[in-house]
């Protein structure tokens, strides 16, 4: 049997055009050129420089308050969301499911103005506040659609069970459903923090005075800032945002392996 | 143990939350985030200003500054504009202070309180229109030329025209400025770069086409690095940014080329929304002090019209080849101005140079 070479090929050529990019960022991070000489060093003095650099961690500081904050609203509300959809199929709940995709086709810069536009109008004063309530209004549906997804091969017969059994409601939900839907809720954690962490145009439109955020910082650093210096904060970022999606991806294969188990 | 591996994962989350929630809610605007500390909201660039200097203001003054940072002076308007945030000290580029000032963003400064007004160089407060600094301090001056490589085009007098030179093809890079790159061509041809003639614009539109022909790209940020790294021969730049360069690697230097260049200053403004407008008074005053002054300089290779400073920079970045432009240079650089609805102009030229094969 002759297997085809295509896959292989388009998942080459795919990989290359998403990560060529990313690899060339991270490797002028690590980058110092000689003086006077037309060579270069290997350094890690980029990496010092940000670390040591008060307005950097500052921002970091803000970004991951703020990531996490927004993370956990937005799986609390998420998670309710995603039940009530897969608890009552009325046409309500449909029409909740249908505008549950609306925050995640709404081009961001549309979704920043009117944001902005909403808090200018109630006289809220800019702040983290905003950029959490703003970060929270994405990704939320994210959370209830992930919730949503592992719901779909759930067995609902299990809560009738619990709740047969003489388990009160949160009972059934702290001892049976809770445990069933951990790995997506941490799933949609992960990813709500992750969403949270990078975003850069609605945090743009929505943040107030002493709320810069790790992406603001980085897109504000391309006029004046040391192009090393800004490969290495990004660099940075992009290793978090790596390291959080695996987690949450493994968080989400850990379920596919119990429902079959189941 | 599944169970006590969601317990563990709850508690580390809820715990992680408790102290976000309270960062998140200890506010960013508020005065009571710091008990009885003033704070200070300075809107600038990023890496433009010594914090050693911003330290001293805190202690000197018992308060608190906080930075925040823009990347273009039209992401700033934009901010200011669609809520006047508290935001108290702002460093915009000349053109955006007028636009500023037209639209009541800005307030007067205090003259009392900022005496060392002094110190700025009056010929440059002449030039820039407001002789008294009744609005604004003008600050960083950033003269646009141009990074060359020694030792690749040699020393030879620098003139706009390189863009033109064959034998530097794919070796030249234009800034990616819609007033910038006109203006140069529009220097060249020996017209104002705040023309609104249709004529001149067109004819500075040709003469970029051309350029563009023989040039790399339009850049800002990454040809810096290509001139360091010999990449590219020529930039059109700004000084600090190539003299930041220049200093560590003596193949770079920076040049204002013969027939003129533009020069533009980042201006201390107070906003009209200030809520410490005392303390922001200070803050500028405490700015224009020749010490404080040829410190920031230091940090940021961009001089201050502030002749005591500059005395005070030390030889060796003096004697950078373009570092201490001339009082000619000064006197006959182009100042971009706000052309209001005859913005529009530039785009279309812009457009039709970006389209052009």
């Amino acid at each position: 049997m002759k297997t085809s070479k295509l896959p292989l090929l388009t998942t080459g050529v795919v990989l290359l055009f998403f990560y060529v990019p990313l690899a060339l960022m991270v490797v002028q991070s690590f980058q110092h050129k000689v003086p006077g000489v037309d060579a270069k060093q290997w350094t890690t003095k980029w990496y010092v420089r940000i670390f040591n650099d008060d307005r950097v961690v500052d921002a970091a500081m803000n970004t991951i308050s703020i990531g996490i904050t927004a993370a956990v609203v937005s799986t609390l509300l998420g998670t309710l969301s995603a039940m009530a959809i897969y608890r009552y199929k009325s046409r309500l709940q449909s029409l909740h499911k249908g505008l549950l995709y609306i925050p995640i086709i709404l081009p961001e810069i549309l979704m920043g103005i009117s944001l902005l536009i909403c808090f200018s109008a109630l006289g809220i004063e800019l702040g983290r506040m905003t950029i959490v309530a703003a970060h929270v209004a994405f990704c939320t549906s994210y959370v209830a659609i992930i919730i949503l997804t592992s719901l779909e091969g759930f067995d609902f017969t299990l809560v009738e069970a619990s709740r047969d059994l003489g388990a009160s409601w949160l009972q059934t939900f702290m001892r049976v459903l809770l445990p069933l839907l951990f790995p997506a809720i941490c799933a949609g954690t992960l990813l709500a923090f992750t969403l949270s962490l990078d975003d850069f145009i609605v945090t743009f439109f929505v943040s107030g005075p002493g709320c810069t955020t790790l992406p603001v910082y980085i897109y504000s650093s391309i006029k004046h800032g040391r192009p090393e210096s800004l490969c290495a904060l990004s660099s940075v970022l992009l290793a978090a945002t790596f390291v959080l999606v695996t987690i949450s991806l493994l968080f989400a294969g850990n379920k596919m392996v119990e429902s079959e188990r189941a | 143990m599944k169970k006590s591996l969601s317990g563990m994962f709850l508690n580390v989350v809820c715990a992680l939350f408790c102290v976000s929630a309270l960062v998140v809610l200890s506010g960013c605007s508020g005065e009571n985030s710091t008990g009885a500390k003033k704070v200070l909201h300075f809107y600038t660039w990023v890496d433009y200003i010594d914090p050693e200097v911003v330290e001293e203001f805190e202690e000197r003054f018992q308060c608190e500054v906080k930075i925040d940072y823009f990347d273009s002076n039209e992401a700033m308007l934009a901010k200011i504009k669609s809520s006047n945030v508290g935001y108290d000290v702002i460093l915009p580029t000349t053109y955006m202070v007028e636009v500023m000032k037209q639209e009541q963003l800005i307030q007067k400064l205090n003259p009392e309180l900022v005496p060392n007004r002094k110190f700025i160089d009056p010929v440059v407060a002449e030039k820039l229109g407001d002789p008294n600094c009744e609005y604004s301090v003008p600050y960083y001056e950033g003269f646009t030329g141009l990074g060359y490589n020694k030792k690749e085009v040699g020393d030879k007098a620098f003139s706009w025209r390189v863009f033109e030179d064959a034998a530097l093809a794919r070796r030249v890079s234009l800034l990616d400025d819609m007033r910038e790159s006109i203006g140069a061509a529009l220097i060249v041809l020996g017209y104002d770069i705040n023309t609104t003639d249709d004529a001149q614009l067109n004819e500075a539109r040709d003469l970029l086409i051309q350029w563009k022909k023989n040039i790399a790209k339009f850049g800002v940020d990454d040809v810096k690095q290509g001139l360091d790294n010999g990449e590219f021969f020529v930039i059109h730049g700004y000084s600090g940014d190539i003299l930041q360069y220049a200093n560590e690697n003596p193949n770079i230097q920076f040049a204002v080329p013969r027939e003129g260049a533009i020069v533009s200053y980042d201006h201390f403004v107070i906003s009209s929304a200030s809520a410490e407008p005392e303390l922001a008074n200070e803050f500028i005053n405490f700015m224009c002090l020749p010490e404080n002054a040829a410190r920031n300089i230091q940090t940021t290779f961009f001089n201050v019209p502030v002749p005591e400073a500059q005395k005070q920079v030390p030889e060796e970045m003096r004697a950078l080849p373009g570092f201490m432009p001339s009082a000619e240079d000064i006197a006959r650089a182009h100042v971009v101005r706000d052309l209001g609805a005859d913005n529009k102009k530039f785009s279309r030229v812009w457009d039709e140079v970006k389209a052009a094969e």
